[in-house]
Parts: structure tokens; C-alpha cells; sequence
């Protein structure tokens, strides 16, 4: 099976005053350079996911949308009703990914105060209600839970294809093996990215197919081995040298010269720490290796994320699109996209 | 930088969200069940053409409506906002499905998509059957309590807030301003129930109203002016309506009388019994106005040039300014100096007819305000 790759927008910043033609033109730059999707992310230095995944079917045809949308910021009968209007604006491009509340800043941001059991209950009655809703039944749906109530949901249903959901792997397993078609991996080496997708694997699905996986990455390459390096220690200096103390040092595979190496975890592979971003760095070919090995591992998707230019859109496109298609990982030859 | 300047007439178009057409059954407000979809589905490429001729047409701003079966109004903006440079968006929302701080987060990302041409429409309710499918069970009343905190709630993450507000319908955490370089969006805002009329007297900049008879429609300016005065504020006011307008009295006449006969024979009697179950006094000030009356065009004209057969069959907005151009116009003219500086209106289909009243009828209201200057 191919090996999928989305690029994740808009760009964020502390003010979330990014421009929008910045984000609009990223997203020109990955679906000429036959990336497959977007992934819209969530989240108060952003510009809203929803808004963002709109404006960008106006400037985008081919490309996969995964939209990231907190469930607590509106209801789940109206998350539907949005959702079926993206997907007849957008020609049925949309993916559905919903973070879990536990995870960062979405807890306190948009105004929630249940506490964690209520949390993950209240998850469960809003993932049910909209899967039914989406997945559609005739006349409308009525439902009586602790947290959400409705009567004739759904009435006003179009007969559009249900856009599938990605859960975080966080998330609590009977929520996943009930609900995701595929599921968001934490940031981790390869081990325990291959743990994670063995525990989730196994867990039963009725009448689903079988999980996918996606994991976010962000990547750094160069022409020589050499200057990806530079050019991360570039990107990175900042972060580097606050984390670089001298007690930090299990072994590492990093060399002398360049501090980054330091924390390099597996070959072309740099995490800052437990949980942080993972960096592919190197060559295109070294990329592409890696990559392949990623997939091997049973990751269906990969979410480039992190510093973004079109630039390296186009690179990424051009470089290492064409060697992933020769080693048989893409649905087709990689071409510009008309 | 372009100095702001707004008109002292403000005249809206209108999107249909769910659909378009010629009849007065085949597109606009709530229909739910009543009839088939529009004839002209609401496509993009539908509708970025009735976006593109209004702006054409020189309208300042388009509404663009909810309701279940409607396209999201949220996403339709970020879509549209880019394909005009000029025209406003008037983005119709209800308080009670999402957040108010993430209310407040999507308008911030529409203004700067629209550059700053983003203002907001708050509708509290609609019939109980629309408002229980989208799990929303607060009766009448508490729905205009409810979008009162929504909007201090959004105001207050908007320009940021150093204590935590802890509401009856909402909680949020402090938090800086989300967009301290975006413009807040104006609150335009309807209801004509009592609860609702104090709502709007504290918090609207411009108090909507479906189209009544002039005496009915002055004697709700004055009522809302008090009440705002009450408060230190003061209101704009605009209306809704639709316009049959043509170049003589008696084709406009004669074409409305040939949309109600094309009406479907029980299409009426089930209408009215659905619009019954709306619990809007705004919908049975309309309703009434056809209460007791014939059903030929002219037995509907509710006074001057005003026409509510729309209302037969349509909830929401039911009335229709019918006349030749400047008849029309004065009309307008006429509920302006009563107070209303805002009109909301729409012409079926709402492609054509914006640029047909484009053409015809704003250049008449252009004169109407510049005279005012």
C-alpha cells in the first residue's frame, strides 16, 4: 500500500496573524508538487481550522483536507451539518480529525470544565452521535445521552459520502477501535511508533477495516548529508542549546561538530526530547530510505509539519516524491498536478 | 489606507444558501419538508456568481442566512469572502451549537480572509423541532439570556478578558485578545419578542426586522429607541424584505399574481400550519398580516406597494415591496425617514434580480441617500 503524505497549515503564530495568502499559497505549492493532502490544524494561534479548509477549496482541486476541529467548540449535530457542507464544497476531499482533549491547550482553551472521566464520557456520546449522523439512517436520529440530547438529528441530511475520522492514539481504545478509520501516532523513534501500531492493530473492530496510521514529522534536507545538517542546526539552534545540558547524554549516534547530532536517536532521526517533533534530516535519498522504513513499520501517512516554505514543498515534490516512487510507495509517478 | 465610509443607506443582497429559483417555493428562508430542493442547486459556481453580481450591482453587504439543509454559513464566507473585493458579509449564527471564544476565533480568521469585510447576524431561534435537531432544548426566553452572555462572552475573547467568566450557559478562561489587529464584527440582530427586544436593545448595533406595514414598523423604532436610551445606547435599524419591482405598476403586479398561481394547492394550508409551530413573534406578526385576506395578489397588499403573499408559503420574511421602480423606491425612501438605515433584500432568483436591481433600483436609493448626504 502507498505511503501518503500531507502538509500540515495554516502557519501559526503567537499573534495568529499569519497572512492568508502565505497559507493560500503553501497549499498551491502541495498540490502542484503531488503531495495528496492538507492537514488543517486546530488550535488558538491558528487560524481557525474549519475557516482555513473552506478557503482553501477555492484555490485547491485534487488534495486530501484533514480538517482538525476540538469537539468541544460546537455541537455534534452541528459539526455535522458542517462537515456534509464542506464535503459538497470541496467535492468530498474532507477527513475528519479530532484531537483529544487531553492533549495540550485544547482542555482550557475553548472553555471545558468537566473533569478527565467526563471528559472521555462526553467524547464517547459526541463520536456516537456523529458517526451516526454521518454514516446516515432514515428520519432523524434521536438520542439521550448525559451530555447531548436530540430529536430529529439530521433531517436535513444530504447524501454525501461520510468523511473518514482520525483519532489521536491517546485517545481511549474503545473509542478508537469503535469510531477512527485511522489513527494520529505520538511523535516517537521507530520502536515505539511499531509498538504503538501493534497495540492498536490488535484491538477488535467490528464491520471496520482495518485501523490506518499517520504520524507527524517534520523534515530537513539538503544536497550533501552536510548541508541538511547545517541547514537544521539553522532551523533549530534556539531549541538546540536549551536543551543541550551536559547530563543529558544516553548514547547517541551524533558525532562531534555539529550539536544537533547529539540528539540524533536512530539514523537521520533527531528528537529534542520525549514527546517533541521528530526531525528527518539528511539527503533526499537518506529520506527516502527512511521513509521507506517508516512505512515498513505499518505507517499508511505522513504528516510533514513544522518550518514550511514552498520551497521545501517543491523540494520535497521534486526530490523525494520521485525515489519513493521508484522503490514502489506511491499510487502513481509523481507528477505536477494540472 | 482607505478612510471608512459608510453610506447613510446600507442596502444588503442576499445568498440563497439552500438553493435558488424563479417561484416564491423554490429557494430562500425555512421550507423544511415543504418543497424539493431550489431548481438551481447551491453550488459555488451558483453561488460565487450571486456573490460577484451583487458586488457588480453595487450592494454594500450580502446576508448570508442559516438553517438546517443550508450550506454553512461559515465556510461559504471563507470561500466567497475571496471572490469580492468590495461587498460585506453579513454571516448569519446561532448562539446556542458552538462556542462563543470559538465563535469569536472563526470570525477573527474570516476577517483577515476578507480583509476586515466581515460583520455578524444573531438569530436565537428558530421553530422547536430546527432547535431540538441540532440538540439545542432551551425554551423561548432563555435562548435570548443565553445569547446575551454569548455576546460578552465573545466580545470579551475577542478584545481579551483578565478573569475568567463564569456564566449560566458558559465558562471561559482568561486569555489575551484574539485578534487585537481585526475589526469586531458588527451585531446585527433580530427578535421582536419582548425578551428579545431587551437583548437587542443592549447589545445590537443594528436591530432587524422582517418588513411591516409602516405604522407597525415606526412604533417598534420608537419602543427599541426607548429601551436602548434606557441603557445609554442608541440602535440602528434595518429591515428585510423582498422586492418585485419591474417598470410599470401592473407588470410587477402582474407577476406576482402569476407566482401565487403557481403555488401548489396545498402548499399553503401546510406552510401556515408549520409556520403555527414557530415560537417567533416576529413570524406571527408576519403571519398575521394575511390572516382574514383573499388570495388574489392585490387583496395581499398590506398597505402601499407592501405585499405579503410571500408569507403564504414562506416562513421568515413574507413581505414583498410590488410596484414600478420609483414606487418602490419611495417606499424605501419612506421607511428610511422613519428611521431605517439598513435593507436587507432579495429578488427571485437572486442572480438575475441582483443584477436587474442593480441596474433599475439602486441607482433611484443611491439618490435617495446621497440627498441625505
Amino acid at each position: 500500500m502507498a505511503l501518503e503524505f500531507s502538509w500540515q497549515l495554516p502557519l501559526c503564530s503567537p499573534n495568529g496573524a499569519t497572512p492568508p495568502g502565505q497559507w493560500i499559497q503553501l497549499a498551491q505549492a502541495v498540490e502542484y508538487a503531488g503531495l495528496d493532502g492538507l492537514w488543517v490544524l486546530a488550535g488558538a494561534q491558528c487560524a481557525e481550522s474549519l475557516g482555513v479548509a473552506a478557503a482553501l477549496c477555492a484555490h485547491t482541486h485534487q488534495v486530501q483536507l484533514t480538517v482538525s476541529v476540538a469537539p468541544q467548540v460546537m455541537l455534534p449535530a452541528a459539526l455535522f451539518s458542517t462537515l456534509q457542507s464542506l464535503q459538497s464544497i470541496s467535492a468530498h476531499r474532507v477527513r475528519l480529525h479530532l484531537p483529544d482533549a487531553e492533549q495540550g491547550e485544547l482542555r482550557s482553551l475553548f472553555g471545558e470544565w468537566l473533569n478527565r472521566d467526563q471528559r472521555s464520557e462526553r467524547t464517547g456520546e459526541y463520536l456516537e452521535i456523529l458517526a451516526q449522523l454521518l454514516n446516515g439512517s432514515d428520519g432523524g436520529l434521536h438520542y439521550s445521552g448525559r451530555y447531548f440530547q436530540l430529536e430529529n438529528a439530521g433531517f436535513a441530511r444530504r447524501d454525501l459520502p461520510a468523511p473518514p475520522i482520525i483519532l489521536d492514539a491517546s485517545q481511549s481504545p474503545s473509542l478508537i477501535a469503535r469510531h477512527a478509520d485511522a489513527c494520529l501516532l505520538r511523535s516517537a523513534p521507530g520502536p515505539q511508533l511499531k509498538a504503538q501500531i501493534s497495540r492498536l492493530s490488535a484491538l477488535q473492530r467490528p464491520a471496520k477495516r482495518a485501523l490506518r496510521f499517520a504520524c507527524g514529522f517534520s523534515l530537513i534536507q539538503g544536497d550533501s548529508e552536510a548541508q541538511a545538517w547545517e541547514a537544521a542546526a539553522r532551523q533549530l539552534s534556539e531549541q538546540t542549546a536549551a536543551r543541550l545540558v551536559p547530563a543529558d547524554s544516553p548514547p547517541r549516534l551524533g558525532g562531534p561538530g555539529n550539536p544537533l547530532r547529539h540528539f540524533e536517536i536512530a539514523p537521520n532521526l533527531v528528537q529534542l526530547g520525549p514527546g517533541l517533533p521528530l526531525y528527518l534530516i539528511g539527503t533526499p535519498r537518506q529520506l527516502a530510505t527512511r521513509l521507506q522504513e517508516l512505512h515498513g513499520l505499518g505507517l499508511n501517512h505522513v504528516v510533514i509539519q513544522g518550518h514550511a516554505a514552498v520551497s521545501d514543498v517543491l523540494r520535497f515534490g521534486e526530490r523525494v516524491l520521485p525515489l519513493l516512487a521508484e522503490l514502489g510507495l506511491r499510487k502513481e509517478a509523481v507528477q505536477h498536478a494540472r | 489606507m482607505p478612510v471608512e465610509r459608510r453610506q447613510a443607506l446600507e442596502i444588503d443582497w442576499f445568498l440563497p444558501t439552500n438553493g435558488d429559483g424563479r417561484h416564491l417555493t423554490s429557494s430562500g428562508l425555512p421550507k423544511v419538508a415543504l418543497f424539493q430542493q431550489g431548481e438551481r442547486a447551491p453550488t459555488l459556481g451558483y453561488l460565487r456568481q450571486v456573490v460577484r453580481a451583487a458586488e457588480q450591482a453595487g450592494f454594500d453587504g450580502i446576508m448570508v442566512p442559516t438553517a438546517s439543509g443550508f450550506e454553512d454559513p461559515w465556510l461559504i464566507t471563507a470561500v466567497l469572502a475571496q471572490e469580492v473585493r468590495r461587498l460585506r458579509f453579513l454571516l448569519t449564527l446561532r448562539p446556542g451549537v458552538e462556542s462563543p471564544a470559538y465563535s469569536a476565533h472563526r470570525a477573527a480568521t474570516l476577517q483577515r480572509l476578507s480583509d476586515n469585510r466581515l460583520d455578524l447576524h444573531l438569530v436565537s431561534g428558530s421553530s422547536r423541532f430546527e432547535q431540538r435537531s441540532l440538540g439545542d432544548f432551551l425554551e423561548h426566553d432563555e435562548r435570548y439570556a443565553r445569547t446575551a452572555e454569548f455576546l460578552q462572552v465573545f466580545q470579551g475573547a475577542w478584545h481579551g478578558q483578565t478573569y475568567p467568566h463564569q456564566g449560566r450557559y458558559y465558562r471561559q478562561e482568561a486569555g489575551g485578545p484574539l485578534a487585537a489587529d481585526a475589526r469586531v464584527p458588527a451585531i446585527y440582530f433580530g427578535g421582536a419578542s419582548a425578551a428579545a427586544e431587551q437583548v437587542g436593545a443592549a447589545y445590537a448595533q443594528t436591530y432587524l426586522m422582517w418588513c411591516e406595514p409602516p405604522p407597525m414598523i415606526a412604533e417598534r423604532i420608537q419602543r427599541m429607541r426607548e429601551l436602548a436610551a434606557a441603557q445609554g445606547r442608541t440602535l440602528r435599524f434595518g429591515l428585510r424584505l423582498h422586492i418585485f419591482a419591474a417598470a410599470t405598476d401592473d407588470e410587477a403586479w402582474a407577476h406576482v399574481e402569476r407566482l401565487l398561481d403557481e403555488i401548489p394547492k396545498d402548499a399553503i394550508d401546510r406552510a401556515q400550519r408549520q409556520m403555527a409551530a414557530y415560537e417567533s413573534v416576529g413570524q406571527s406578526r408576519q403571519t398575521s398580516l394575511v390572516k382574514g385576506r383573499g388570495r388574489r395578489a392585490r387583496e395581499l397588499e398590506v398597505s402601499p406597494n407592501l405585499w405579503a403573499g410571500v408569507g403564504l408559503v414562506r416562513g421568515g420574511a413574507g413581505t414583498a415591496l410590488v410596484g414600478n421602480y420609483e414606487h418602490v423606491a419611495e417606499r424605501i425612501e419612506h421607511y428610511h425617514a422613519l428611521g431605517v438605515d439598513c435593507f436587507i433584500l432579495s429578488g427571485f432568483p437572486h442572480l438575475e434580480e441582483a443584477i436587474h436591481l442593480g441596474a433599475e433600483l439602486l441607482p433611484r436609493l443611491r439618490r435617495i441617500s446621497a440627498g441625505q448626504g
